[in-house]
């Protein structure tokens, strides 16, 4: 049998998108961005899908920008917007625990004179507003807080620092890559916020940004000025009409579905309290995630011989090579103890498993870990 | 992607047991939080039983099956030129940038140099 357990890392696009997609590419592949009609067919669907993004955000569809993905978007956000409003600098607050897609921007904008903050999560994987507010300069400009991290998949305190940041007037950005499509989001909580078709059931190679009509951000490459203007580049019809459909999927069919993996990751969580010696690392996570490790079993080796018995998880520690072993910057900014860190792998839950599938997992999951200690 | 020879060594390791040995060894590579330890039995001069316990990535696991598979039944006058490209080949696994598999060939030398 082969189970798929690692949804936050991608998602299979569903049946019924990759079947309107087909149609996109050999029936209405016209350039939105052409006059005639197979063109403004293109166009047609492509407005249509910003149109039902921006329902799905509760946002209006002038807001939504459309992008090749996570990293692109929360690029265009945090330089696009720092590039528009202070290119000569400023204070920026984070996370240590964000997506290296924000980390890497904000580590460059220091090299570039910015000055960046990165708030410490709890050894729970949130930060909290008090820290947030305690972070906050009179030269605080930004701010990008992850809506769900995604190795731990703990929710974030967004709609309190949210009421932080528009007290001070900071701009604040969130990566919400791991909760579009899991978790029912008011984007206007924040003022710009990233998302990838690909981890909920759309195609790779696809994303969007929400920017807020109050803000000004200024593209960050150039061309043929799509996207009216701040996002260069031939529409990508069938990528997004992915998006919206997927998403449309997924909101007709959420309570059943969300249900159903909730009830999964308890069958997962009773099944591992069962097992001696083991950490959850973060609390108040999303009901799609477990992050769990293992005392005297490096998460690297569970999820290879978990792997060798059909089940796909993943895990962000692992011995990369002669450097010695690549440590989960998130489980180490918890400060966990090193078993934790080390032993750590992660189940990301989709819509498409089945029950069969993890009775099977749980039945694997004990019997490996007994079998890997017995080594030891 | 492991080989096949890899994973029934990972997998279905023959030699993670419990002997009465003669010889023992252990060598931890703490950057890479792995740990192995050799148990040897010698008799005339002859391996003739030989174990491991690993706590480690599944490269030093498979390593540690693959270094006692090579050495059972041998004359430790041979188990002495036991190398890096042996284990690689009983493994099939030849990225070198992984030195993690060294550690189980350490720890043999390491309990052959109490019997030499």
């Amino acid at each position: 049998m082969r189970v798929y357990l690692d949804h936050a890392a991608t998602t299979r696009v569903f049946d019924e998108v990759a079947q309107e997609m087909v149609k996109l590419f050999t029936q209405f592949y016209g350039n939105a961005s052409s006059l005639h009609s197979h063109g403004q067919e293109a166009k047609k669907l492509y407005e249509e899908a910003r149109t039902k993004i921006a329902k799905h955000l509760n946002v209006e569809p002038e807001e939504i920008y459309f992008t090749s993905g996570g990293t692109e978007s929360d690029n265009i956000a945090i330089r696009g917007f720092l590039k528009a409003n202070f290119p000569n600098g400023g204070h920026i607050i984070t996370t240590q625990i964000e997506h290296p897609a924000v980390l890497e921007v904000a580590k460059q904008l220091e090299r570039e004179g910015y000055s960046v903050t990165y708030l410490k999560p709890t050894s729970d994987g949130y930060v909290t507003p008090d820290d947030f507010r305690r972070a906050i300069r009179k030269d605080t400009v930004l701010a990008s807080i992850m809506w769900v991290n995604n190795e731990t998949g703990v929710i974030q305190p967004i709609e309190e620092i949210s009421k932080i940041a528009r007290e001070h007037g900071i701009v604040l950005h969130s990566d919400a890559v791991q909760a579009v499509g899991k978790i029912k989001i008011d984007a206007r909580l924040v003022d710009m916020l990233s998302a990838s078709g690909h981890k909920f059931y759309a195609p790779k190679g696809c994303g969007f940004l929400y920017v807020s009509k109050r803000v000004k951000v200024e593209p960050i490459m150039y061309g043929g000025g799509h996207e009216r203007g701040l996002r260069s580049g031939t529409e990508n019809v069938p990528g997004a009409y992915a998006m919206a459909l997927a998403l449309e999927i997924i909101e007709k069919n959420y309570e059943v579905w969300s249900g159903k993996v909730k009830r999964f990751k308890e069958k997962i969580l009773s099944a591992i309290e069962n097992i001696p010696a083991h950490h959850v690392n973060g609390s108040n996570t999303i009901f799609s995630h477990i992050n769990v490790s293992f005392k005297n079993v490096l998460g690297e080796t569970l999820a290879t011989a978990l792997d060798m018995n059909g089940i796909s998880v993943s895990t962000a520690s692992a011995c990369s090579s002669h450097h010695g072993t690549a440590r989960s910057h998130v489980l180490e900014a918890m400060q966990l103890e090193d078993w934790m860190i080390d032993g750590a792998i992660r189940i990301s839950l989709g819509y498409d498993n089945s029950e069969n599938e993890i009775e099977y997992f749980v039945e694997v999951l004990s019997k490996e870990v007994d079998r890997l200690r017995k080594m030891s | 992607m492991y080989s096949d020879k890899f994973k029934q060594l990972f997998m279905y390791p023959k030699y993670c047991k419990d002997i009465e040995y003669t010889h023992t060894a252990e060598v931890v590579y703490p950057e890479h939080g792995d740990k192995v330890r050799i148990f040897l039995r010698i008799e005339n001069y002859v391996v003739k039983d030989v174990a491991f316990k690993a706590v480690g990535c599944p490269r030093v696991i498979a390593a540690s099956e693959a270094v006692c598979r090579l050495i059972d039944g041998k004359h430790i006058d041979d188990v002495k030129y036991l190398n890096e490209e042996h284990v690689r080949d009983e493994m099939d696994f030849h990225d070198k940038n992984f030195t993690c598999i060294n550690a189980p060939i350490e720890a043999v030398k390491k309990a052959l140099a109490k019997a030499l």
